[in-house]
């Protein structure tokens, strides 16, 4: 296991050296020149800009640009915003943290969907279960998310005035109250999701239904229920698992458009505001950040995956 | 190659088990009429989708002769979304067709070679695979700057990936088969054996993910419009529309119903159709799921 383990860790390096590369290419090979968009506000002169060049090393051949910019990523420097004249790296993790109030929730709404709805569905086929799993299945992988955040809070939001529509309150509010602002944006986000692993329950706990070891279960005299949980459920959560790690990278995406519907000041935020100004090393950070944290969720999908089933070992 | 096709298409009995599927011909229909209103989008609507009018703008559905209103600059709503169709289902298309492309050819090429071509193609796929593809395209497409033909090459720049691992899984079952080792003994070059006698064995896996590509493609060209980094207005695309109406929400809601239901429904025919194809044409698993 510590062998695997090893190794699984040591496969993501040339993972991480590929998307660092990327997201310094981005920038470095993009059209139009970074250092007239710095200097934007100030008076350009060519002693200046030549000045700014040299510092930032923009002189030299961009192999040579990539080694000093690692060398600053590693030491957690990455660059100062143009926009805001602050290091990147502090107002990432100013806003990470609302980014993941945001995916952890959208994540148990669509696990508590998906879940009982699938295993009910596959115990109860053509039942009214099963219907509403395949309705549920086809309309949240069909939805636009923008579109369904949109219409939650034109119903639940504006019409009848249920639930708050913006923001977050402060880190010191009360729980009750955060989780509040979270329910519509969670709903939006983890739609897709749901839909996503409702099929997928609903097709691997068939497929194990229909395993010898079930019906085993079921002469020995297991209850339905036991079938259900204790032997098929088990055998069916692996693909589950998977597909969720997988699923995380586009709900991460996803937490681009709901920040933005729902003036949520999170990282997919920061990025928007990044974009729509241009500001070039703020733009590197957060898709960085991005990046890093779907590696990372893969990597602990990998590793719950041997705890959970110790026959797996990849040779 | 076309002997193959009429054994995937032609036989009736696959007919046959595709039309079983209600869903997949539901899907069928209304993507046509979708594919319809695109095409006849000038003979079908009364209006000029970018013909404005300040004086009629935000009118409700029906009057003034607009079925379905005006929007904020008194655009008929209707002639935009006809239009609208013609953008999104083009974006559909070339994006799937870009990305199988490109994941076709690295795919073969990685299952056929092995060795380092494999190694480096199949650390690039786990590169992109481990982006968020979203925050990538947005932040390519800030720097490109946003145009229908930077949606449509970024977007199929990233999806090729998932072709490339099914391609090249199917190679690798592929090439120590016997017919392909006859082939090879009988002088066929690299070239003719990839296309001529691996490549037909691996078009129908790759039919039913592009089928099931296209609405993720135009979700995502849809999303990017909604942001402001897709298709530009005046344009009339599905996306940026409801962008539009998202400011007038409590004033015209119509604004953002009509495109949003269209995306969705254009989506969710694709996904009927996909999913009656795998069903079809991957007998296994519509057995285990019957």
């Amino acid at each position: 296991m510590g062998k695997y383990l090893a190794r699984r860790i040591l496969t993501t390096i040339p993972v991480l050296v590929g998307i660092s590369f990327i997201v310094f290419a981005l920038v470095s090979f993009a059209p139009g020149d970074s250092i007239s968009l710095m200097l934007s506000n100030e008076t350009v002169n060519v002693e200046n800009v030549e000045k700014l060049k040299t510092e930032l090393g923009l002189d030299r051949p961009w192999y040579i640009q990539y080694v000093m910019y690692m060398e600053k990523l590693l030491k957690g420097d990455m660059g100062r915003s143009v926009q805001f004249s602050r290091p990147v790296a502090e107002m990432i993790g100013e806003k990470i943290g609302n980014t993941f109030k945001l995916t952890i929730f959208s994540c148990l709404v669509s696990l508590c969907i998906a879940i009982p709805l699938g295993v009910l569905a596959a115990a109860r086929r053509r039942s009214v279960f099963d219907y509403s799993a395949t309705a549920i299945a086809l309309v949240g992988v069909s939805m636009p998310s923008f579109y369904l955040g949109l219409l939650l809070i034109l119903f639940f939001g504006l019409k009848l005035g249920w639930l708050p529509i913006r923001g977050l309150p402060t880190y010191d509010s009360t729980l009750f109250k955060q989780i509040r602002f979270l329910i519509l944006p969670s709903i939006t986000l983890g739609s897709s999701m749901a839909g996503i692993l409702t099929r997928l329950t609903r097709a691997t706990m068939i497929e194990a239904l229909g395993q010898d070891f079930a019906r085993t279960a079921r002469a020995k005299g297991q209850s339905e229920i036991g079938v259900l949980f204790k032997h098929a459920f088990p055998n069916a959560f692996l693909p589950i698992l998977t597909t969720f790690g997988m699923q995380f990278g586009s709900l991460l995406g996803g937490a681009v458009i709901i920040e933005t519907i729902f003036s949520l000041p999170g990282l997919g935020m920061l990025a928007m505001n990044a974009v729509k100004f241009r500001d070039l090393p703020l733009i590197q950070g957060t898709v960085l950040i991005f990046a890093v944290c779907f590696v990372a969720v893969m990597l602990i999908v990998d590793i719950l995956y041997v705890i959970i089933d110790p026959r797996i070992r990849y040779d | 190659m076309k002997k193959q096709k009429t054994k995937f298409f032609g036989t009736p009995r696959l007919l046959r088990v595709f039309a079983r599927h209600k869903l997949g011909i539901v899907g069928l229909i209304a993507l046509s009429a979708f594919i319809a209103i695109a095409i006849f989008a000038p003979v079908l609507v009364r209006f000029d989708p970018y013909t404005m009018d300040l004086e009629h703008a935000f009118l409700p559905a029906g009057s003034g002769g607009h079925l379905l209103g005006t929007d904020n600059f008194g655009r008929d709503t209707l002639s935009r979304l006809a239009y609208g169709a013609r953008i999104s289902l083009l974006i559909g298309i070339v994006v799937v067709a870009l990305a199988a492309v490109v994941g076709t050819i690295l795919g073969l090429l990685s299952g056929y070679y092995g060795g380092w071509v494999d190694f480096t193609v199949m650390r690039l796929v786990e590169v992109f695979y481990s982006f968020p593809f979203l925050i990538l395209v947005i932040a390519v497409m800030a720097i490109l700057g946003p145009s229908i033909f930077n949606v449509m090459w970024v977007l199929g720049l990233v999806h090729w990936p998932s072709y490339a691992r099914l391609v090249r899984a199917q190679v690798l079952s592929l090439k120590n088969i016997e017919y392909i080792q006859a082939a090879r003994t009988t002088g066929c070059g690299d070239a003719r054996i990839l296309f001529r006698h691996i490549m037909p064995n691996t078009i129908t896996p790759i039919i039913v993910q592009a089928t099931l590509g296209i609405p993720g493609a135009i979700l995502s060209s849809a999303a990017l419009g909604f942001l402001g980094f897709g298709v530009q207005q005046p344009t009339p695309e599905w996306g940026s529309m409801v962008n539009e109406g998202k400011d007038y929400i409590l004033l015209n809601s119509n604004m953002i119903l009509w495109p949003g239901l269209c995306i969705f429904l254009v989506v969710l025919s694709f996904n009927f159709i996909g999913d009656a194809l795998r069903d079809t044409l991957d007998p296994r698993l519509s057995k285990q799921l019957k």
